[in-house]
């Protein structure tokens, strides 16, 4: 349109117009307005008809559109389709996402008394790239770190954007590394786990991986609950990663993991593995475990092997050592075993504490015999005798009577042959063959505690039973647990249930304080100013080289409670010696003696001051 | 076609004007009531009829036209500048109170820092004091401390028990302490075993019965259990 007046084409177009444009062009020849160009010159255009113009308009027309839908068409598809990608895409470059760590639970004794907490701490890195000088920060750093310079240095010239130069650094350290001003060297969280007690308490508390994962005792069963769930914070920043005040900041706090209260009782338990670390030492045994029950709860007051470890220092502790041989190692325990076969001929009713027996020094079971441990014609031991002077023969006898079938029930009853539940990972079942199953020989055994095993727990709870009148309380280690808010959450009252009657329970009492004195096999087990009831045993150890017994050495053991007459504490002991002879009277009843005396003293408990009752161990004629 | 006739159309309007602009008899009115609107207008379209014929004819129209619109556009200005005045100090100051609010969150968010830090120091520092106080409080240290100060363990005690009427009695023999030092002394308190009941013994059995072998070792050959 706007070519039509200054361009007076020749066309025959122009024909009705060239009248009214001419005049102008000729009068203001030297007017603003006048074209430049000779007229006529004009190409574009000039020679197109009118359909070679129409078709060029409507191409064009069609080009253009096309480019208007395939730009509109690329809009909607960026704003409505992928629109809130690119939106969420561009609030992310500007937004940081920080991981607030959640502190891990401590684990605390029935007194409060720490065994395991978390502490800050830090874990020095590095990108190499940004270090300026390799060897002055190596310089810089070694004492600081206690990493030797060169190794510093190594790690610090290496083709890599991320080295770890040092974990678990306190604060006071980085702090001092920071003042530093260091190019490169950065700083991560790296909780530290702290276990103060070291040693004591270590192989029921376990231990920490390096991810923070428990990976035994405790930190393992109740991980979840230790752990807590870790927050995080999102916050806006601007350039430098500096937060914008009014920016977005949204944070997810984190929950700390929750406090575990243990059933254990830190001083007590130090005494036990004190004494024990005593027994491990007198050069014949090679391992021994302790427990200590509460009767009235069954809650497990004291747990402890021998040798232990200090969960700090897990990971340069040799893994065999690493486990809690108390609930996960089985042994043969022998003559304590003899206390449940004796409750079930009083709770059959075929004995007595003074039911007599005629007692033979041997007794033939299938293809070998049986002796007592020291040969003799044949005694009129009464029951109490047979518990008291442990006689192997009488104990057969009187299960003959209850017969084999009978004879397992009780053991299962009693807890043999399955696991208590204690919150603790890795334990025995134990080993118990059916009666079926059983040969003569095995049948003659199993009542006298050999071909039968059981964990030092499982001997503890046989104790617990007949110290409670009768109601077996499975063994538990864990009081409660406390949430970060304070709610604390009780743990689930462990099952009891009645085995044999009060009466039964009170006359096995009143056999096994015959042990424990003069004319029993276990003087060394008294406690001073106490009465005292248990059982020692000592068995022969299989010998893992030859599958037999002989070579095997032995376990010692003894189990009892105490006071006798209102019982408040059990103790098992058990100690193996492969090399060493001994017997369970000698040896593990003055472990026994120690740690009872200890619980009892600071438990303050007072004797009844009943004296201790006579007993009739051979029927005089 | 049309265009044409367009173009010669102004031609006839200039004309027009020409003859309006001469004969001036009725047009003032027109001239005179179009600024009517704007209020000013009144007192010269009053006159006009009086002093139409002494004055020239084409000087009326150029004066009249130009006055009313300065004057209308003063008057509107000086109606105006109050909400200009308070546009711009409603800009200034929301410009003004934003930097202080703007200010005001950095120094806050600065100081929030600055207390955060502290309260980060302050936090290691109770957590390195509590640390000093768990494993101070851990039985070993509690243990070496008592032999540092040459405490010894306590060897059986003894109870006196008050009865209701006021009468004691004394439960168990209370030993001193052994004077050296040994951590523990454990083995030692065992040796008392039967001590209190010295009381007459059911016949004892064979001389071996109290010796200290008084294992049960089952003699069996080989049970054949691993």
């Amino acid at each position: 349109m706007a070519t039509t007046p200054r361009g007076p084409g020749a066309g025959p177009r122009s024909t009705g117009r060239s009248s009214a444009p001419r005049p102008s062009a000729g009068r203001a020849a030297e007017g603003p307005f006048t074209s430049r160009r000779a007229p006529g010159t004009r190409r574009s255009g000039a020679g197109l008809s009118i359909d070679q113009r129409g078709l060029r308009n409507r191409w064009g027309l069609i080009v253009m559109i096309t480019l208007l839908v395939t730009v509109v068409g690329r809009l909607v598809v960026l704003q409505g389709v992928d629109g809130t990608a690119y939106a969420t895409a561009a609030e992310q470059s500007r937004l940081r996402t920080y991981p607030i760590a959640a502190l891990r639970g401590q684990v605390l004794d029935r007194n409060g008394h720490a065994f395991a907490y978390t502490v800050d701490a830090s874990r020095v890195v590095a990108d190499p790239k940004v270090v300026e000088d390799a060897a002055h920060a190596a310089h810089e750093l070694t004492t600081l770190l206690h990493v030797p310079e060169p190794e510093l240095t190594g790690k610090l010239t290496q083709h890599n954007r991320y080295v770890v130069l040092a974990s678990q650094v306190s604060p006071e350290t980085v702090d001092a590394i920071k003042a530093l001003k260091l190019p490169g060297v950065l700083f991560e969280d790296d909780p530290v786990r702290l276990y103060p007690a070291g040693a004591v308490g270590g192989q029921v508390v376990g231990f920490v991986g390096k991810d923070g994962a428990g990976l035994a005792g405790i930190e393992r069963t109740f991980d979840d609950e230790l752990a807590g769930t870790p927050g995080r914070r999102r916050v806006e920043v601007g350039s430098g990663g500096n937060p914008i005040p009014s920016g977005i900041d949204d944070s997810t706090p984190a929950t700390d993991g929750s406090t575990v209260t243990l059933t254990l009782d830190q001083d007590l338990q130090y005494v036990t593995e004190q004494r024990l670390g005593k027994a491990c030492a007198d050069g014949d045994t090679t391992q021994g475990s302790a427990v200590v029950l509460d009767v009235k709860t069954g809650q497990v007051v004291a747990m402890a092997s021998c040798p232990g470890f200090d969960p700090g220092a897990a990971r340069k502790t040799d893994p065999k050592l690493l486990g809690n041989p108390a609930v996960s190692d089985v042994f043969e325990p022998g003559s304590v075993m003899k206390a449940v076969t004796i409750s079930a001929a009083v709770e059959e009713g075929i004995a007595k504490p003074d039911t007599v027996l005629s007692v033979d020094g041997k007794i033939t079971a299938g293809d070998h015999v049986v002796r007592d441990s020291h040969d003799h014609g044949p005694i009129d031991y009464t029951v109490t005798g047979i518990v008291a002077k442990s006689s192997n023969v009488g104990t057969i006898m009187l299960a003959r009577k209850v017969g084999n079938e009978k004879l397992e029930h009780y053991l299962h009853a009693f807890g043999v042959g399955s696991t208590t539940g204690v919150e603790l990972p890795g334990e025995s079942r134990g080993i118990l063959e059916k009666s079926a199953d059983w040969t003569a020989s095995r049948a003659a055994n199993v009542p006298i505690g050999q071909g039968v095993s059981v964990t030092t727990v499982q001997l503890a709870s046989i104790y617990q039973t007949i110290a409670n009148g009768g109601v077996r309380i499975a063994p538990r280690v864990v009081q409660s647990v406390t949430t970060p808010d304070g709610t604390v959450h009780a743990a689930a009252k462990a099952a009891s249930t009645r085995v044999v009657s009060r009466s039964t329970a009170d006359e096995m009492a009143y056999m096994l304080e015959a042990v424990v004195g003069k004319g029993g096999t276990a003087p060394l087990g008294a406690v001073p100013g106490f009465r005292v009831a248990g059982k020692t045993g000592t068995a022969q150890r299989p010998n893992p080289a030859c599958g037999c017994y002989t070579g095997g050495g032995y376990v010692t053991s003894f189990a009892g409670f105490a006071p006798a007459d209102a019982p408040r504490y059990v103790v098992a002991v058990d100690l193996e010696r492969p090399t060493g002879g001994g017997d369970g009277g000698g040896v593990a009843a003055p472990v026994f003696s120690d740690v009872m005396r200890h619980a009892l003293t600071t438990a303050g408990v007072v004797p009844s001051g009943a004296p201790r009752p006579d007993f009739t161990l051979i029927r005089t004629p | 076609m049309t265009r044409a006739t367009a173009r010669t159309s102004p031609a006839r309007t200039t004309s027009a004007r020409t003859t309006s602009a001469r004969t001036t008899s009725t047009p003032p009115r027109g001239t005179a009531t179009a600024p009517r609107g704007t209020g000013t207008a009144p007192r010269t379209a009053a006159r006009p009829p009086r002093a139409v014929p002494s004055r020239p004819e084409l000087r009326l129209v150029p004066d009249a036209t130009p006055r009313p619109r300065g004057r209308v556009r003063s008057g509107l200005g000086s109606r105006r500048a109050p909400f200009v005045l308070l546009v711009v100090a409603l800009l200034v100051g929301t410009t003004l109170g934003l930097l202080i609010l703007n200010t005001a969150i950095a120094v806050d968010s600065l100081k929030a820092t600055q207390l955060r830090a502290a309260n980060a120091e302050r936090d290691q520092l109770v957590q390195r004091l509590q640390q000093q106080v768990v494993s101070g409080g851990t039985p070993e240290q509690v243990a070496s401390a008592a032999v540092a100060a040459g405490l010894v363990p306590a060897g059986p005690a003894a109870f006196l028990v008050i009865a209701a009427d006021g009468s004691s009695t004394l439960r168990g023999t209370p030993e001193p302490a052994k004077a050296p030092p040994p951590p523990v002394t454990p083995s030692s308190t065992g040796q008392s075993p039967g001590a209190q009941s010295p009381a007459a013994r059911p016949a004892t059995p064979s001389p071996a019965a109290p010796s200290p072998a008084t294992g049960q070792a089952p003699a069996t050959g080989a049970a054949g259990e691993g």
